[in-house]
């Protein structure tokens, strides 16, 4: 194999002579790279017990072709925290359930937000997102 | 747009005329940039019964990036062998008794919130995480 291109080891490691897990770059080695980032709001309708209530729905057009990889975060009811997708908005934690989950197909990046709980009523989550250019599938 | 920069392609690819997702790198385009990464134990005392409330606790992870970075952890579940992480968490029922992790972040800390469903003892539930400049906004 030709020996050629960039590389950047971590400091304490020899460039020449580093493994890759001791690089912080190696052209040979596919990174991810980020082709969108942003926020948009998540307007969740009240949970009244009934299926289709407690809800909320948004897809973000990235143009892309395919379905990509990315990573998403959510807003949903504590006051300041930033919920990794699929986790439970641990301040319900008293019998009601909150979480922001998502996929992505060839024109969108969907997001999810789905509530079981008691009486909760209608509220804004936020969902943030990371669209890479890498493909989510072969 | 003046096209300068550096760009690597995939072997195989011409880099002066493939699409962008057969890049290996490109200028253009930002990427995660790791800040920090760690891993730990964490001792959850055990569910007050079965179906019950589950044991819960919390390891504070302080970043001090004064804002929210984008992050990724990943941790065992008590119903898996220790050598198994996910980054989802093993919901068991609803939120009365989830079991594993729910992970969140704000502006000073991330924040791994473990849970075990398990009635019958404490358990110890292993942790990575990454921790990226990436700011969410």
């Amino acid at each position: 194999m030709t020996n050629y291109g960039i590389k950047i080891s971590k400091p304490g490691f020899d460039v020449k002579t580093a493994a890759v897990k001791d690089q912080v770059f190696n052209s040979e080695a596919n990174s991810l790279k980020i082709w969108m980032t942003g926020s948009t709001n998540i307007s969740v309708s009240e949970f009244t017990g009934f299926e289709g209530t407690g809800i909320g729905d948004v897809d973000i057009a990235h143009n892309l072709g395919y379905a990509p990889f990315y990573l998403c975060y959510f807003k949903l009811k504590h006051a300041s925290k930033l919920w990794f997708q699929d986790s439970l908005d641990t301040s319900m934690l008293t019998g009601n359930f909150i979480t922001g989950s998502a996929y992505s197909n060839s024109t969108n990046l969907h997001l999810h937000v789905g509530v079981n709980g008691d009486n909760l009523a209608a509220f804004t989550a936020v969902g943030y997102y990371l669209i890479f250019i890498d493909k989510a599938i072969v | 747009m003046t096209n300068y920069g550096l760009k690597v392609s995939q072997s195989g690819f011409d880099v002066k005329t493939t699409a962008k997702e057969n890049l290996v790198y490109s200028s253009k385009y930002n990427t995660l940039k790791f800040f920090a990464s760690g891993s730990g134990s964490q001792l959850v005392p055990a569910a007050t019964a079965p179906f019950g409330p589950s044991g819960t606790a919390t390891v504070t992870i302080a970043h001090d990036l004064g804002y929210t970075p984008a992050f990724i952890v990943f941790c065992t579940s008590i119903w898996r062998s220790n050598d198994k992480f996910s980054p989802y968490a093993f919901k068991s029922i609803g939120a009365i008794s989830p079991d594993g992790g729910q992970y969140a972040v704000d502006t000073a800390n991330l924040y791994i919130h473990l849970y075990n469903g398990d009635p019958t003892g404490d358990r110890t539930i292993f942790y990575r995480y990454h921790i990226y400049y990436n700011e969410l906004a």
